[in-house]
């Protein structure tokens, strides 16, 4: 049996000592192809089979929730099947994810409910006796056709559907249908609003009798792979738990909504970094809402009525997250926000990747009601509104729905910080595998906004002793392979969740002793002459500068640039036609004169030792640059200089084994599981 | 330039005599009903019309004798009234041994103004053809000489006339020295040719306006608002075959003035009538013909039918179902046109249901149907077929053609949830106006809200524009987006007042699963191509209530779609309906409303979209009702009395399958269904939510590859492709050989030739085989060595048969 850390792993490194079994074949390719039922009970031991590949030497269960995991058989010749008890906490409710442990490794993730209701599966005969509220199905469905259930209900019964398929990682894009006793269609839902592609509604028998509902793909496909888990019952339907945020470690009381009906639910202080799961007043015989919230160590507020004009403005400071509801169509929230000069204002709202419904429509204002700018629809996950102050002023920002809809699904969260230099990383693999004391190696991406420099990466979870070779992610470059060699503690057989973690230096170092210093190249302008301080070509197209540079000794320099420029013209750094700095001159100087030039710090360099070829190259003219110099970087003092950090999310992994599912869990998308094999 | 012809059949329906029974004249009435005339230049055409005793009406205009009261102060050129001296007169018209009086008044004919820029000159250049798209109107001119066309910008026309090539093209102290004058009358080389004589009113006003020194109008001089034409309607019964025109404009100052020698005149169907420069139509053949009447910018339309008796008409007074066939049927007993018979039960089920789900019916339901004798059962039938699943299919199918739904456009998940919601809304009958609103005011995310897809397939504003005018008020205003539209009285100036509606309408990049979302910016305006921003407009009603301005438009141009009040939108739709059902719309092309394009019959298109409207436009209420006319159930076997008859519907008109429809008729005759690649076994080709799962043997029938958003990309012809893939194509050869087809499973059953032969011939043809067809069908199998061979070759032979191929 195995004990399920209390903590998160997402939150704390913790290495798994998963019993006596050995690692001794790697790789292996272990899945979890199937689960039945599609949910364990909390309060209760379900009996949980596992059916994929290798799963012969299953030893445990990997759990994202607190649970107590018994093996109760595992079988099988390449298709293999395991079956496990797990006994879950009376109140653990909601979604949760699992991987099975064997020894030849971990399988990919699966994820399941936590919830109550009677599971039943989709291949009961046609004429078997008609099911009553409330239940839960699991099933897939088949290429082309409907896959149905019929329903004993009573005139004006209340029926509630639940499908949970691309929120449970299927391939499933799904289309439920309720069919009445004379064959009429009740309704017919695809996309619910807030449900990932899902389907979730509530309707009232209008005649008593045999109702059918059926399931089918949108795309008419099927097999395996379009699974789901469909929850009928009588609850009255809620659709979101506001506010979306709750801070760690406090206790909160949240409003439960939905159409034409609130509850509340208060939660204890719960831990940071992922997502908690409430649930609904329980219905007539069972079944209840499943709400999410998330959980960080931030403080954050909720908007307040009245705002629906700008000079009822909420207020809202750099660096606050706020929760807000568009509680009626045409809602508008307004907020205020006291900028200086210069400062980048970036708000962030977010609505789907939150399970909730609608998108986001923001636009920021001056207090004359002039619009600023207006945040571009990119992405259905967030909506990104950037402003930098022309002056110190008072900001206001209008957030309504795209659509200026409205109601109790409707609420968001909004972001809002001042933008600095930063970037995040992604992993390349979900689950790594390794011998004791062997090495791995993992690709590392990194994705910058605005900072170039050097990111160097740590791995936590594996102790101190743990060795690292290629953590240097170099300035202007974008990936690299991180080989990890694994420290002598960890046995054969054990699990370990690792997390990994970058961190760069976002100011440059100090220019210490001066080692080279160029003119920039003279240029025939033809029509005006031969021009000696700038580089320019009147015809566009690329233009370049090269230079060489003779160095004693390899190392990392500094590179400053003396330019004039009335406006920016963004330029990229080569050596030795590799990429070192996308974003050179960047800054102005108030004229094209060069009178007015001045030295700029374009942050360090890795030269070679001996001659290396440094190359300005640009689209267009560029800034009028008069000279180059290299310099070595003087040693810190005091001030270490301000460190970024970001952790390496798995996000596209995790995404491929789910279905392609919109919105990896946040409790899964930081932490790589190891499984450590013998020599 | 209008012809001064007059056909030899023109001629022998003038000269045909007159029979006995002629209708005698016993009114005499006169447009207008007195003359005015102020200033040396006016015109006021007459136009005499002779009521007979059988209340019909024929043009006398020409025929009429006009004496003058008081010589001197008019005179008259068929029937043309011109002023010669001020004063008070009376005109005597006599005709047909009636005699009428009209008053005439002649005025300040020493104080005519100065010739106006635009309703003189211009008017006069339009006239002569001068800036039509062939001559000088082009976008590049000719010889060097640019006019807007069709004098659309005047701005520009009065630049070029009075100020390019350094005003060599005016002569102000001798005007009739002008290049202007003397290029058109060929008093010196004009590529043209002859364009202009002296006698022409135009020459006159172009002189004068030389002669002004080429004044341009004033900033609020009068424009003309509205034109119209005498008479709108009318029918003309040979040997009465013609009929004199009059056209008035109306002008912003309120005036009014007659412009029948300035408008231009252009006929719907040559080969029916046509007009000359004076507006005089001329029929030449039975049927029903548009006169398309311009002025500047302002068109209007007349309709005239042309009717001649028909030797040994004889009405057959066959039964009326409903108000369908009570207007069809007045219209063909109108034009002497004898309806074909009803069709036969067999006949009657395969056409509909052909028509209603695309598919044929299973021998089963044909056995069924041939054995129901409840007076009922074809109303049975129409009413079971609409409430089905392959109804709201197939006809899903035509919408995806015309919103271009294409996995390329739409993504791949996109295409089938836009196709899933078409398919609910024929099967749940959605009412047309909430289908329309639903597409045009459609936002968010496609996959949530898949009507978003109407914006995705048409992806800017001028193709929103374009695609909304051409579905939903069956105008093709493409041709207004660069200059007004040459043949309707749209310009540049509605279509970008339509475009306004959608200029805010704007469309994120698809995420990584082929979601995009669709929203309506708050701001932004659309500008006209010369200059200033484009006002909301609403074709024909005024403008648009915008109540705030961030408020999304669409809603305004929805709501105004869908009112009662609008004459295209419930029209276009009724009219799509027919044409789906009998071939050829009452309008056709089905998307080309307009003046000039007259209905077939048009008391029965504005009595179906009368009863769109009263239904609360519902689509399958229109479909029941024609598919339960007796109008709809004629035979295409076209008599004697009907053979001429190509628009009317006295009979059916047979058309071959399309190209799903014939795949999925082979495969339901061979009983070996199709396989659409990785789509679900069963799917049929009439099924298919795109085009890209179309196998070759679809794109050869001229399945549409919907890279337009038009009918027409539909290919319905023969080609001889098509019929080498049928005659030995893989796919055909494949059906009639598979070891599990039909004859082999009956076969396989120890069924006899007889049953075989019947069961195939009711599978593919609604019917049994008759007596001949049964006994060379029988010799044949019986004469082979190889028994299945044989039956190979007889369901060849049928699958390349006319009657299967073929709706009849």
């Amino acid at each position: 049996m195995a004990v399920h850390p209390r903590f998160r792993p997402a939150l704390v490194a913790v290495v798994l000592l998963a019993g006596p079994g050995l690692v001794d074949r790697l790789p292996a390719a272990v899945t979890l192809q199937k689960l039945s039922p599609g949910a364990v009970s909390p309060g209760r031991v379900t009996r949980l089979t596992c059916r994929g590949t290798e799963l012969e030497t299953a030893r445990t269960l990997w759990t994202s929730f607190p649970a107590e995991v018994r093996k109760v058989s595992a079988k099988g010749d390449g298709a293999g099947q395991a079956t496990f008890e797990v006994t879950l906490p009376a109140e653990s409710i909601g979604r949760g994810a699992i991987r099975v442990v064997t020894d030849r490794g971990v399988s990919n993730v699966r994820l399941l409910l936590r919830e109550s209701l009677t599971s039943h599966t989709d291949d009961r005969p046609a004429d078997e006796k008609p099911l009553t509220l409330p239940l839960a199905i699991d099933g897939s469905v088949v290429a082309g056709e409907p896959d149905r259930c019929r329903i004993q209900l009573k005139a004006g019964e209340r029926l509630t559907v639940d499908l949970w398929a691309r929120r449970l990682g299927s391939s499933l894009d799904p289309v439920v249908r309720v069919i009445d006793p004379g064959g009429r269609t009740v309704i017919a839902e695809d996309d619910t609003p807030g449900l990932a592609g899902d389907v979730g509604f509530s309707v009232l028998a209008a005649d008593e009798g045999v109702h059918t509902v059926s399931v089918t793909d949108v795309r008419r496909r099927g097999g395996d792979a379009y699974r789901y888990r469909l929850r009928l019952a009588r609850y009255v339907p809620l659709t979101v738990a506001y506010p979306l945020f709750v801070r760690s470690g406090q206790p909160a009381r949240l409003r439960l909504l939905g159409p034409g009906t609130t509850a509340d639910r208060a939660v204890p202080g719960l831990p940071a970094g992922g997502t908690v799961w409430v649930g609904g007043p329980v219905g007539p015989g069972g079944g209840r809402a499943l709400l999410s919230v998330q959980v960080d160590d931030r403080e954050r507020g909720v908007e307040s009525e009245p705002n629906d004009d700008g000079s009822k403005a909420n207020p809202l400071a750099a660096g606050a997250g706020v929760s807000g509801l568009l509680d009626r169509p045409g809602d508008r929230d307004w907020f205020r926000i006291t900028l200086k000069k210069g400062q980048r204002l970036q708000l962030v709202g977010r609505t789907a990747s939150l399970g909730v419904a609608g998108r986001l429509y923001m636009r920021l204002c001056n207090a004359e009601g002039g619009t600023l700018v207006v945040a571009p629809q990119q992405a259905a996950t967030r909506c990104v509104l950037d402003y930098t102050a022309a002056a110190d002023a008072e900001v206001r920002l209008l957030v309504e729905d795209l659509q200026r809809r409205g109601g109790p699904g409707f609420a968001y969260h909004l972001d809002c910080r001042l933008r600095t230099a930063d970037f995040d990383l992604g992993v390349a693999a979900d689950r790594l595998q390794a011998v004791a004391g062997g090495s791995l190696s993992v690709k590392v991406t990194a994705a910058r906004r605005d900072f170039q420099g050097a990111i160097r990466l740590s791995v936590e979870g594996l102790g101190k002793n743990v060795m690292l070779a290629g953590e240097l992610i170099p300035a202007g470059k974008n990936e690299t392979t991180l080989k990890i060699t694994l420290p002598a503690g960890l046995e054969p057989g054990s699990l370990a969740s690792l997390r990994i973690v970058g961190s760069g230096q976002l100011d440059t170092p100090p220019v210490g002793p001066t080692v080279k210093e160029l003119s920039s190249i003279k240029y025939d302008r033809g029509d005006l002459g031969i021009f000696d301080d700038f580089i320019s070509d009147k015809k566009g197209g690329l233009n370049f500068a090269e230079y060489d540079v003779e160095l004693a000794n390899a190392g990392e320099y500094l590179v400053l640039l003396r330019y004039a420029a009335a406006a920016q013209r963004v330029a990229v750094m080569k050596l030795d036609g590799r990429v070192v700095n996308s974003s050179i001159m960047s800054k102005t100087t108030g004229s094209w004169s060069t009178k007015t030039a001045r030295w700029f710090n374009e942050g360090l360099v890795k030269f070679p030792k001996g001659k290396s070829v440094l190359r300005l190259e640009k689209v267009g003219v560029f800034s009028h640059l008069t000279a180059i110099r290299i310099a070595l970087p003087a040693p810190r003092k005091k001030q270490p200089g301000r460190v970024i950090h970001a952790r390496a999310r798995v996000t596209v992994p995790l995404r491929k084994d789910l279905g392609g599912m919109p919105f990896v869990p946040r409790e899964l998308d930081g932490t790589v599981l190891l499984s450590v094999g013998k020599k | 330039m209008q012809r001064h012809v007059r056909t030899l059949t023109t001629s022998l329906l003038l000269t045909m005599p007159l029979c006995a029974a002629e209708p005698v004249v016993s009114r005499l009435t006169v447009e207008p009903a007195a003359v005015e005339l102020s200033g040396r230049r006016q015109r006021v055409q007459l136009v005499v019309s002779g009521h007979r005793s059988d209340g019909s009406v024929i043009d006398l205009t020409h025929q009429a004798r006009v004496t003058v009261e008081h010589r001197g102060t008019v005179g008259v050129q068929r029937g043309r009234v011109l002023p010669l001296a001020n004063g008070t007169t009376r005109l005597t018209i006599s005709a047909s041994g009636q005699v009428l009086q009209l008053p005439v008044r002649v005025q300040r004919l020493e104080q005519t103004p100065p010739v106006s820029f635009r309703n003189g000159l211009l008017a006069s250049l339009s006239k002569q053809g001068c800036n039509s798209g062939g001559c000088h109107g082009s976008p590049s001119g000719k010889g060097g000489f640019r006019l807007s066309l069709r004098a659309f910008d005047p701005t520009l026309d009065a630049q070029t006339l009075i100020r390019e090539q350094f005003a060599r093209r005016v002569n102000v102290f001798d005007p009739d020295k002008s290049l202007l004058l003397r290029k058109p009358t060929l008093q010196v080389a004009h590529g043209g040719g002859q364009q202009l004589r002296r006698h022409d009113p135009a020459y006159e006003l172009i002189r004068d306006w030389i002669a002004d020194g080429c004044p341009r109008d004033a900033e609020d001089s009068p424009r003309c608002v509205r034109t119209e034409v005498f008479p709108r309607d009318r029918f003309l019964k040979s040997p009465a075959v013609s009929q004199q025109l009059k056209v008035v404009a109306h002008f912003s100052d309120g005036s009014s003035r007659d412009v029948t020698h300035l408008a231009v005149y252009s006929s719907s169907n040559e080969t029916l009538a046509e007009v000359d420069v004076a507006g005089w139509v001329t029929g030449t053949a039975v049927g029903q013909v548009g006169i398309l009447v311009r002025f500047l910018d302002q068109m209007q339309a007349t309709r005239l039918t042309f009717l001649k008796d028909r030797p040994g008409f004889v009405w057959n007074e066959p039964p009326v179902i409903n108000e369908v066939d009570r207007h069809t049927f007045a219209r063909l007993k109108e034009m002497q046109i004898v309806p074909s018979p009803l069709l036969t039960d067999g006949q009657f089920l395969r056409r509909v249901t052909l028509d209603v789900t695309g598919l044929l019916p299973t021998v089963k339901e044909t056995r069924a149907f041939l054995a129901d004798r409840r007076p009922d059962r074809r109303a049975r039938l129409i009413a079971g077929l609409l409430a089905g699943e392959d109804h709201a299919r197939f006809w899903a199918g035509r919408w995806a053609d015309l919103f271009r739904m294409t996995r390329k456009q739409l993504g791949s998940t996109g295409v089938d949830k836009f196709h899933r919601w078409l398919v609910a809304a024929v099967r749940d009958n959605m009412p047309y106006d909430r289908f329309v609103r639903s597409l045009l005011t459609a936002q968010g995310d496609t996959f949530a809200n898949p009507a978003a897809n109407y914006y995705r397939a048409a992806t800017d504003v001028e193709d929103a524009t374009e695609t909304t005018a051409r579905h939903f008020l069956g105008i093709r205003i493409q041709c207004a987006k660069c200059h007004n539209h040459p043949y309707e009285r749209w310009t540049q100036e509605n279509y970008y007042g339509i475009a306004a509606f959608f200029n805010r309408v704007r469309r994120g990049k698809p995420d990584s699963a082929g979601n995009l979302v669709v929203w309506v910016a708050r701001s932004g305006e659309i500008s006209r191509p010369r200059g200033g921003n484009a006002v909301p407009w609403l074709p024909l009603t005024g403008n648009a209530k915008l109540p705030d301005p961030e408020s999304d438009r669409r809603l305004a141009l929805a709501d105004w779609l869908v009112r009662k009040d609008n004459p295209l939108f419930a029209r276009v739709e009724v009219n799509r309906l027919w044409s789906m059902l009998c071939g050829r719309g009452i309008i056709e092309p089905i998307d080309d409303f307009r003046a000039s394009n007259p209905p077939a019959n048009p008391p029965l298109l504005d009595w179906l979209a009368g009863e769109f409207q009263r239904s609360d436009f519902d689509r399958r209420h229109i479909l029941s009702l024609i598919l339960n006319s007796r109008t709809y159930q004629l035979d295409s076997l076209a008599t004697d009395q009907n053979r001429h008859d190509q628009q009317l519907f006295s009979h059916a008109v047979a058309h071959r399958l399309s190209a799903e429809q014939v795949l999925d008729a082979i495969c339901q005759v061979s009983q070996v269904p199709e396989q659409f690649g990785k789509l679900p076994a069963g799917t049929r080709a009439t099924q298919l939510a795109t085009p890209e799962d179309a196998p070759a043997f679809l794109r050869i029938f001229g399945k549409p590859s919907r890279e337009t958003s038009c009918d027409c990309e539909r290919q319905t012809g023969s080609t001889l492709s098509q019929h080498l893939t049928l005659v030995n194509g893989s796919l055909v050869s494949g059906k009639i050989t598979h070891g599990k087809n039909r004859f082999r499973r009956l076969i396989s059953a120890g069924r006899g030739d007889r049953e075989i032969l019947e069961d195939l011939y009711l599978a593919a043809f609604c019917r049994l085989p008759n007596s001949e067809e049964l006994r060379v069908g029988l010799e044949y199998v019986g004469g082979a060595g190889n028994r299945e061979k044989a039956h190979e070759d007889i369901q060849w032979a049928v699958i390349n048969s006319r009657e299967f191929l073929f709706r009849n």
